[in-house]
């Protein structure tokens, strides 16, 4: 048993890995040029590659990916030569990087000249110093040049050249600005995704998980009462028209839910709409969001989206665990246990049920993908403050780091409770359980 | 259970022509009313699309058809042109003119909504196919080889399908732009991995048939093997699935159309057309919505009512 | 067997004119029509019968287990001086598992996969009986010794996939017993099990009924088991009852035409193909809503007339305790039957001149990788461990000549043909055949080797390709063999059509339109297209019913004889192997241990293990006397086979060596040759197994 489950778990780390190259090639390596489409397609060739170095898109992909994965911060820690930190500046409201003194003292560097290298350090109150740096500190590369890696002002880990009179492009509050004695080479810090760190959104300029987080949870929120409403309901209402087969309530319920399978989010969510907000002004027909706790305010305006999301997984589960439990009546064991003499309720619940709950578990399971499809459409639908619609908003402004770290959580979610659908699985199967 | 078993009839037709065929599957169909609901469902989906207009006898206008309306075709079924704009006419209710209503340009929806059906109806079975194509042979391989093959074949698969197909639409229209082809595109690459494990499926068992050990020692191809031998007897799941599968298409196409990613406007596209009705439901306007959203779900339901009479009618015989 | 009689005057159950119907698309059909039989205490009643015939529609008739779409339209059945007819599902409910029991055919399906075997047997004493659970554990477990079954209290702790299939059916038998039911169906008990298993399991159901005293219906297509548990035996055939009497009797002087063809088409054991002929029943068994007006059987009766066309025979006593259905029962004696000319098989004398060797196989291997549980196994990194499905096989025929293998299920027999064959790749060893090497693939052999060498499959439903049509199916290889002009591919298919006993209608036949002796005569037409040399027979008749074995085993033998085949011939049916071959190859894990002509191989000496499987034949004569030698516990795996010679675990016969037989477990037993190319591979010196009493004697 424990083998299975290790394979299962090495193999779907396997897959993680592999959707993890698949949406990382997509999103970065595929057409669509990042640059024009954060920054509009008037930008100069010169702009264009200014933007790309200073965000590490002219790297080798690999290196890239290894950025976004496990972070930068620990390879420009070593070429710095002192660790680099993060930190959020209050009264600035953002996040920064800077490299880190032996004695605590946070600093970044710049230099106007391309001669002398100059040390800002950040006082405990939150205001800086400059401190000039002697010549000693340009260090002979293995090339040959003089060199100095350091952290810029815009908490990047850069390389300066001595002497070197590099122009840089930035995109100011509205500008651009051009910028003499610019570093040669940066390297983006970024603690990775495997740290919680997806990087930086271009679209925002904000650390995408600051903006992830809370959407993720609203979600949460609403696929676990959807969830939890379902489940129950659709097994019972399954297993009911299992054992009624062929009768007037198997027909209903198999015709009622297959309706309710093939119906799309949007066009159920429409009906529902019109019925219930806009006829009948029992229910609000749109999720307004005005603060972090609106939704617990005004709990009804999650009824609408949660029957919405409900009904296409509700129709599912029946149909699987109806016919799952057909299946079992029809098996000889259940022939043995009749014919045992068994009372029927004694069948259904002792004999019938495990074996009948064995093959939705799984397929109810790998049916995560659906909802999250379910997801995006409702939240879409509802204007409700969720992670679908934040993937839906990415990917339509082409927010790269935004969709790719939406995305990866969203299909850890989807393999995570493909490792849950196992351990049930297992649970359940003796055959499993003790081989 | 004991089962009776029936000898052959010998009276049989020995070699049954096409329309006898044709003739036993409907009469098939005919036991099942879930069968008849779905057939008339799509029956009158399919009906509406072909006679939209006269684009059936005048290719021209299928060479030609921009969507812009430049190619001028006479409507039929459809009543109007889809893009036609009826001055001071927007956002009307249903009248003997405009039966469905009017949309925000004043365009009527009775059109707007058959000609939708059209494009629907020819990309949905599309990707289908597409999809059936390339996910049945992958399937068929790594059933009939095994092994090393298998194993790679069915990771690389594994991984398409632990990514929810949203995302797998957002990510390729999101790199791709919306239009047709890139639709059809995301719904294929969504679709055949589905398809591969099911084919794959079917192939390990009937490869473990005697019939197949037959070919085998008479030393024919694996291909042929594959293609003659093996396909051709997993024939019947396959339909069904591929039924369903127009039905998920028909879905995934409204779906994204609902998104904004489905084909630009102002294509009646049945997805688009409720995203932009939605906005006038608060508005006392809801037909747009409404009949889109009824359309859609109306040729769901009928694909999946069809497919599930039909595979209750084989297993019954099976 | 006779009871004495007035003692059990009244009989447990008694059913008179069951007549049973399915509801079908179709109208009604009558599956079992006007059936009467009873059976006392400690009775059993054997009902034998074709598929199809209806047996197991009156097991479950009498428990009213018919499905939503089966009734019982006519008759009465009369359980302990009450009709169950029209009893209450709750009433019925109480007799079932209490008064009446059932053992089914496959005890492993009929076991729930996640409840452990205590849970299901102690449930039946709880429900019943009221019992408190630990009483009834102690009652169970109890049972489960009293069936035999080694260590019970462990198996009750186990899950049904844990513990083996005859165990299985230990358990399923047990769980019947529990409550010391009246009457105890069987339906099918052993059909799943080897031989050996089987055998056991008859004993225990012997052993059972005279401890028990209860009445038993024994269902079964096998005559031989019938023959060995059941006091009396009625055979039926299209939905009726046709004959019923004592067991002896009823084999001693069959009266009814279609049990005296049932007797014709198996061969006894011991029968071989130059000494005795098997005559098949000709026609097949009516579709239950296509019944003749008349006699069921007359349509393939030898003995009907205008009478029995128009009238039908109603079960009739014609002499004491023998009741038969047929209008002419008294007229007509099994041994003044003959052969209509339609089923003698035109056997042409087979060549006398020395023959040469046409496959020389030496230390033939095939070995499976397991794909291992262990962790490590993941990355590839994980012990090697193999299946050594075949382990060093050596053998040679003769050209024109058949060799049978026999063995259990497991031995290795299929491996075998298949490595030859070239489905399975070939782990070690050498096959040699006319001059080629097979050691290749069948996809990488060269053309004219893969014609002269085909095969004939077991299962006939899964012989022909369901999407192509009979004609289409025997083209391909003579097109693909070139065997003929591509101009005259139709006719050449026609002509193996005639050849195999059909004619050429076949020819646009679909499979499903097909019986299943048909499509097994397609097979054997498919295979000869190219007139291979040697053919490889798997299990071609095992799937068939017995008067339909035989018409394809004589098929088989006409063909080989006119073209010279060399065959290789599987079966797990000793009799049939014996009958149809004429050198035996016994396997026992892999190996060969014993292999000769085949009349050698029924006589002393024989291999330990051949002696054991010749005790466990079920044979279709009461009369015959057959040692008792059972084997103890479960073939070994052959992922780790057993060190030595394989068969030490479970060798009834170790105790022949000087201390216990400690060699067996060291050393790998020496080739023993008895003469005639009669090899065994066994420790214990051939004087002492010759003069081992033979295990089958007829009595006088």
């Amino acid at each position: 048993m424990i083998t299975f489950l290790l394979r299962r778990a090495f193999y779907l780390i396997l897959t993680l890995f592999a959707v993890s190259i698949g949406i990382f090639a997509m999103s970065e390596i595929a057409p669509g040029n990042i640059a024009i489409n954060s920054l509009g397609n008037t930008i100069t060739p010169a702009q264009e590659a200014s933007f790309n170095a200073q965000n590490g898109l002219d790297q080798p992909a690999v290196t890239r990916y290894i950025r976004w994965m496990i972070g930068s911060d620990w390879r420009a820690a070593g070429l710095i030569g002192y660790p680099v930190r993060q930190i959020y500046e209050a009264d600035l409201n953002r996040w920064s990087w800077w490299g880190a003194l032996p004695d605590g003292t946070l600093f970044q560097n710049y230099t106007d000249d391309g001669e002398n290298m100059i040390r800002v350090e950040r006082l405990a109150d939150g205001s800086t110093r400059d401190v000039p740096l002697g010549p000693e500190v340009w260090k002979t590369d293995a090339e040959g040049f003089p060199v100095f890696w350091g952290v810029d002002r815009e908490g990047r880990a850069a390389m300066w050249v001595r002497g070197d009179d590099n122009e840089a492009w930035t995109l100011g509050k509205s500008t651009w600005r051009s910028s003499k004695g610019a570093p040669r080479a940066y390297i983006p810090l970024q603690k990775g995704l495997l740290r919680g760190d997806p990087g930086v959104s271009f679209f925002t300029r904000r650390p995408v998980a600051e903006t992830l987080v809370p959407r993720l949870m609203n979600t949460l929120l609403l696929a676990g009462i959807a969830f939890v409403v379902v489940m129950p309901l659709a097994l019972a209402l399954g297993m009911l028209a299992g054992l009624n087969e062929g009768r007037f309530l198997d027909r209903l319920l198999s015709i009622s839910s297959l309706v309710a399978t093939a119906t799309p989010e949007f066009a159920s969510g429409v009906f529902l709409i019109l019925i219930f907000s806009t006829w009948l002004k029992w229910l609000p027909g749109a999720v307004v969001v005005t603060s972090d706790t609106a939704i617990f305010e005004r709990p009804q305006m999650l009824v609408l989206p949660i029957i919405t999301l409900t009904l296409i997984e509700l129709g599912y589960v029946l149909r699987i665990t109806r016919a799952s439990m057909v299946e079992v009546m029809r098996t000889n064991y259940i022939r043995t246990a009749t014919l045992k003499g068994l009372p029927q309720w004694r069948i259904v619940t002792k004999h019938a049920l495990r074996n009948a709950l064995m093959a939705p578990i799984t397929v109810i399971i790998l049916h995560v993908n659906w909802l999250i499809g379910g997801i995006v459409v409702v939240e879409t639908l509802f204007g409700f403050p969720g992670l679908g619609r934040y993937v839906m908003e990415a990917a339509l402004f082409k927010d790269v780091f935004a969709i790719e770290a939406a995305t990866m959580v969203l299909v850890v979610i989807a393999v995570g409770t493909q490792l849950v659908a196992d351990l049930i699985y297992t649970y359940i199967n003796p055959r499993i359980r003790y081989t | 259970m004991a089962v009776i078993e029936q000898p052959a009839t010998l009276t049989a037709p020995a070699r049954p022509s096409v329309w006898g065929r044709i003739a036993a599957v409907l009469a098939l169909l005919g036991r099942s009313r879930v069968a008849i609901a779905g057939l008339i469902l799509v029956g009158f989906w399919v009906v509406l699309a072909i006679f939209a207009d006269d684009c059936i006898i005048r290719p021209a206008c299928w060479v030609g058809g921009g969507s812009d309306g430049t190619v001028v075709s006479t409507p039929w079924l459809a009543r109007y042109s889809p893009f036609e704009q009826f001055r001071g006419r927007n956002l009307e209710g249903p009248s003997a003119d405009h039966w469905l209503g009017t949309d925000r340009n004043g365009r009527d929806l009775w059109a707007r909504i058959v000609q939708g059906s059209r494009i629907i109806l020819v990309l949905a079975p599309i990707s289908v196919l597409i999809a059936l194509a390339i996910g049945g042979t992958l399937g068929l391989i790594a059933g009939y080889f095994g092994g090393q093959i298998d194993e790679l074949l069915m990771r690389v698969l594994d991984a398409l399908m632990a990514f929810p197909q949203i995302l797998l639409y957002l990510i390729i229209i999101a790199a791709l732009g919306p239009s047709a082809v890139n639709v059809v595109l995301a719904i294929t690459i969504a679709g055949a991995p589905g398809i591969a494990r099911l084919v794959r499926s079917l192939t390990l068992d009937i490869k473990t048939r005697d019939y197949v050990a037959a070919a085998q020692t008479r030393g024919e191809s694996p291909w042929y093997i594959m293609f003659v031998e093996i396909l051709p007897n997993a024939r019947g799941p396959i339909i069904i699935d591929a039924m369903l599968r127009v039905g998920y298409a028909v879905f995934a196409i409204g779906t994204l159309g609902f998104l904004g990613l489905g084909l630009p406007p102002p294509s009646p596209d049945w997805g688009s057309i409720v995203n932009t009705g939605r906005k006038f439901i608060q508005a006392g306007h809801p037909w747009d919505a409404l009949w889109a959203s009824l359309s859609i779900a109306s040729l769901v339901v009928g694909l999946n009512l069809l497919a599930d009479g039909l595979s209750e009618e084989l297993g019954r015989y099976r | 067997m006779e009871l004495p009689k007035g003692k059990h005057n009244e009989p447990v159950v008694r059913v008179q004119n069951l007549a049973i119907a399915y509801e079908t698309h179709g109208g009604d059909v009558n599956a079992v029509r006007d059936v009467s039989f009873e059976i006392h205490r400690g009775e059993t009643l054997g009902l034998v019968g074709e598929s199809g015939c209806g047996k197991s529609t009156v097991a479950y008739g009498l428990v009213n287990y018919l499905g939503r779409n089966g009734k019982i339209v006519h008759g009465e059945i009369i359980f302990q001086g009450e009709s169950l007819v029209g009893r209450s599902p709750e009433e019925l409910r109480r007799l079932r598992g209490d008064q009446i029991a059932m053992v089914y055919q496959d005890p492993m399906t009929s076991l729930n996969p996640v409840l452990r075997v205590g849970q299901q047997m102690t449930e039946v004493l709880t429900v019943h009986r009221g019992i408190s659970e630990d009483a009834a554990r102690a009652r169970c477990v109890e049972m489960l010794h009293r069936v035999y079954m080694p260590d019970p209290e462990a198996v009750m702790g186990r899950y049904p996939h844990q513990i083996s299939g005859g165990q299985q059916q230990r358990v399923v038998i047990a769980m019947a017993l529990l409550n010391n039911p009246a009457l105890l169906v069987m339906d099918e008990p052993t059909t799943a099990l080897d031989v050996t298993v089987e055998a056991a399991v008859l004993d225990l159901i012997a052993d059972l009924r005279r401890d028990f005293d209860t009445a038993i219906l024994f269902i079964s297509h096998n005559l031989g088991v019938v023959a060995r548990v059941s006091s009396r035996v009625g055979v039926m055939y299209a939905g009726e009852m046709v004959e019923q009497a004592p067991v002896r009797e009823i084999f001693a002087h069959p009266r009814h035409p279609y049990t005296q063809g049932l007797m014709r088409c198996v061969p006894r054991l011991g029968a071989d193909k130059a000494g005795s002929v098997l005559y098949p029943i000709r026609g097949r068994v009516p579709a239950p809503n296509h019944l003749p007006p008349g006699c069921v059987f007359e349509p393939r009766c030898d003995y009907a007339t205008e009478h029995c066309r128009q009238e039908r025979p109603a079960l009739r006593q014609i002499s004491n305790r023998h009741m038969v259905s047929c209008l002419r029962a008294e007229h007509i004696r099994a041994s003044e039957w003959r052969p209509t000319e339609d089923i003698i098989p035109l056997l042409p004398a087979a060549d006398a001149a020395e023959p040469e060797t046409i496959l020389n196989v030496d230390g033939l291997r095939t070995y499976y990788r397991q794909s291992g549980g262990s962790p490590l196994d993941l990355i590839g990194l994980g012990k090697k461990r193999y299946v050594r499905a075949v382990d060093g096989v050596s053998f040679t025929i003769p050209q024109g000549k058949t060799l049978g293998v026999v063995g259990e299920s497991g031995c290795g027999k299929s491996t075998l043909i298949k490595t030859l064959i070239g489905l399975e790749p070939m782990t070690g060893g050498e096959a040699q055949f006319l001059g080629f090497d097979l050691e290749k693939k069948a996809s990488q052999r060269d053309m004219g080797l893969i014609r002269e060498l085909q095969m004939v499959f077991q299962n006939p439903d899964a012989t022909m390709n369901p999407s192509y049509s009979v004609g289409t199916q025997i083209e391909r290889p003579l097109r693909r063999f070139k065997v003929v002009p591509t101009n005259q591919v139709h006719a050449e298919v026609v002509r193996l059509l005639r050849a195999v006993k059909l004619d050429e209608h076949y020819y646009d036949r679909r499979p499903r339109q097909l019986s299943g002796g048909e499509k097994q005569r397609v097979g054997i037409a498919r295979a000869f297209a190219g007139r291979p040399d040697l053919v490889l027979c798997d299990e071609p008749v095992s799937a068939l019913d017995v008067s339909v074995q035989a018409a394809v085993l004589n098929l088989l033998l006409e063909i080989q004889r006119e073209q010279g085949t060399t065959m290789i011939f599987i079966a797990h049916d000793l009799s049939v192997v014996r009958f149809f071959s004429d050198y035996v190859a016994v396997m026992y894990l892999g190996q060969i241990v014993e292999i000769g002509p085949a009349e050698a191989i029924y006589a002393p000496p024989y291999h330990p293990y051949t002696e054991s499987l010749l005790a466990a034949v079920p044979i279709p004569d009461p009369s015959v006397a057959q040692q008792h030698i059972r084997l103890e516990g479960s073939v070994p795996s052959p992922l780790n086979p057993p060190s030595g010679c394989r068969f030490h675990t479970r060798c009834p016969r170790r105790q022949l060596l000087p201390d216990g037989g400690a060699i067996c477990e060291r050393e790998v037993p020496p080739m023993q040759d008895a003469g005639d190319g009669h090899q065994i591979h066994c420790h214990i010196p051939l004087e002492t197994l010759h003069d081992l009493e033979p295990v089958v004697t007829i009595a006088a």
